[in-house]
């Protein structure tokens, strides 16, 4: 265990060095990030302003657009595609003979490039607050104060972090089987913004809806550590049992199919 | 170079194209179911919207239906026409390929911008009109044949309007490393093509309008479809193309002059 710690240690100051390196292109990436929030924003801004009735205030969806491309980003996950590339082409033959996996390096490359990004994503969610707030757009931006309301969203962040990741093994994985997995990825890139919450708060669907909203598992992926921060839609102590058990759903699947798959497993290029 | 040899040219790349996307039959229905779920994906907002509300603005869900189907158009075209060929400047700059470029008997500028296509995309197309279609009929619209002329009018123009801004930002691949992102930013402001102009601020809308055009192809087509043609805007909305015209040219021809090719 700490020689593993040690090979991660080492791999994450490896993977935030790279990510330094391409400073320019993640400082982009991080400000497209914020562009669709802030788009949806506005959108919602003069839904409120025409007088519709929505069950959240301006104050709140000024909040919950600004901070989602935060959560979005520090639970986001991009190891599936590079995980199917490498059964594809054979590059997981180097993994399989080191002395610690591809999962180990997976998870400290998205810890290291969120460490990065997430220095350049706050100050651009703070300039877009005071260019809001300047702009006259909504009510003015405001956080929680409460220490207890952190400490849940950040354990409910940490999990999120985790199911999606988890999510992306499995994805991956599909590639021992499937040639090419883009399909999968550009599916799951279409549904799980909208069903996560990442383009709308899920608080804004339909009555009809809100039951199927609340327990499918995407929830959990933004809008339930959204609803523990802000205070918004229907979190309940209970949620974070159901966050906890879709990881250990998620991540089980992920482990069975990744063994199954390496049982599968030609090696090509070997 | 006549006439004659820029129809073979365009003849096989599009043979080439198609060709290719035969070859990769399975990506070809995944881009295409995908091209329909996103369609799908990409009305939640606007459903949400008038979930709460008949109007916003004087905008009604058919219309903005519309204007999402107007959006969406814009994007499948520019996703099998011009995406591709702009992702492809930075590896031409970068890795030298332009140099075999150069060599060939063609115009280079036009040949660099059209080179690649994917046609698959063109399904996203289909269903940007079905939805205009839709939306336009579940308004209770009947634009004449001058509405509908002035709504496709202002749609090339704003095609044409964004396709310039497209290829310039691929040309800046000759001055910085990856011009990557920066399409990827403009790609994820063109989602605000989905929304009627009127949603945003004016500062937005502006921007909307001359710095990234999108708004020519998406709310103006469609206003022009409830009978507000804004032909007096018309020579505004062409001076835009020629200047964008002459800065991508211009692009051009500094940037040619700027590259030491990679590969020497």
């Amino acid at each position: 265990m700490r020689r593993q710690l040690r090979y991660f240690g080492a791999l994450l100051r490896l993977n935030v060095s790279v990510t330094v390196a391409y400073r320019g292109d993640f400082i982009l990436m991080q400000l497209g990030n914020l562009v669709v929030p802030l788009i949806s924003l506005l959108v919602w801004q003069a839904v409120l302003a025409g007088g519709a009735a929505l069950p959240v205030d301006g104050r709140y969806l000024v909040a919950y657009f600004l901070l989602v491309a935060v959560v979005d980003m520090l639970t986001s996950s991009w190891v599936a595609f590079y995980l199917a590339e490498s059964i594809r082409d054979g590059a997981l033959n180097l993994w399989l003979v080191r002395p610690t996996s591809t999962h180990v390096n997976g998870i400290s490359n998205n810890l290291g490039e969120k460490a990065i990004k997430v220095l350049f994503l706050v100050p651009f969610v703070a300039v877009a607050a005071v260019i809001i707030a300047a702009l006259g757009v909504g009510d003015r931006f405001s956080l929680p104060t409460e220490l207890w309301r952190w400490l849940l969203f950040g354990v409910a962040v940490i999990i999120a972090a985790a199911i999606r990741f988890a999510l992306d093994v499995l994805i991956g994985s599909l590639a021992f089987w499937f040639e090419d997995v883009s399909g999968f990825l550009r599916a799951t890139g279409v549904i799980i913004p909208v069903l996560s919450g990442a383009v709308v708060p899920l608080a804004l669907l339909p009555a009809g809806w809100q039951l199927i909203g609340r327990i499918q598992p995407f929830r959990y992926l933004v809008s339930y550590p959204m609803e523990v921060l802000l205070g918004g839609g229907t979190a309940s102590a209970a949620d974070l049992a159901g966050q906890v058990g879709w990881l250990a759903v998620i991540a089980g699947t992920a482990a069975l199919v990744w063994r199954l798959g390496l049982r599968s497993y030609s090696a090509a290029g070997a | 170079m006549n006439t004659r040899h820029y129809r073979r040219i365009a003849v096989a790349l599009v043979r080439q194209s198609l060709v290719r996307e035969a070859q990769f039959r399975t990506q070809l229905w995944v881009t295409m179911i995908i091209g329909v779920l996103e369609v799908g994906v990409a009305l939640v907002p606007a459903l949400l919207v008038f979930n709460r509300t008949a109007q916003v603005h004087g905008w009604r869900v058919g219309e903005v239906v519309a204007i999402t189907g107007a959006a969406q158009l814009l994007a499948a075209l520019l996703a099998a026409f011009v995406m591709p060929n702009q992702a492809k400047m930075t590896d031409y700059i970068r890795q030298g390929d332009l140099d075999q470029l150069l060599m060939r008997p063609v115009p280079l500028q036009s040949y660099a911008a059209v080179r690649w296509m994917q046609p698959a995309e063109l399904w996203g197309a289909v269903a940007g009109l079905v939805l205009i279609v839709f939306g336009i009929a579940q308004a209770g619209l009947h634009p004449g044949p001058g509405d509908i002329a002035a709504a496709l009018g202002w749609f090339v123009l704003g095609y044409v309007a964004v396709t310039l801004i497209m290829l310039n930002l691929g040309y800046l691949a000759f001055w910085i490393t990856s011009a990557t992102q920066v399409a990827e930013l403009v790609t994820a402001v063109l989602s605000a093509g989905r929304y009627p102009l009127g949603f945003y601020p004016a500062a937005v809308r502006i921007g909307l309008l001359t710095i990234i055009p999108l708004g020519l192809a998406t709310t103006v087509p469609i206003d022009a479809l409830r009978g507000a043609g804004h032909l007096g805007s018309l020579p505004w909305g062409l001076g835009l193309v020629i200047i964008l015209g002459l800065i991508t040219r211009l692009h051009w021809v500094v940037g040619l002059r700027n590259y030491s090719s990679a590969s020497s």
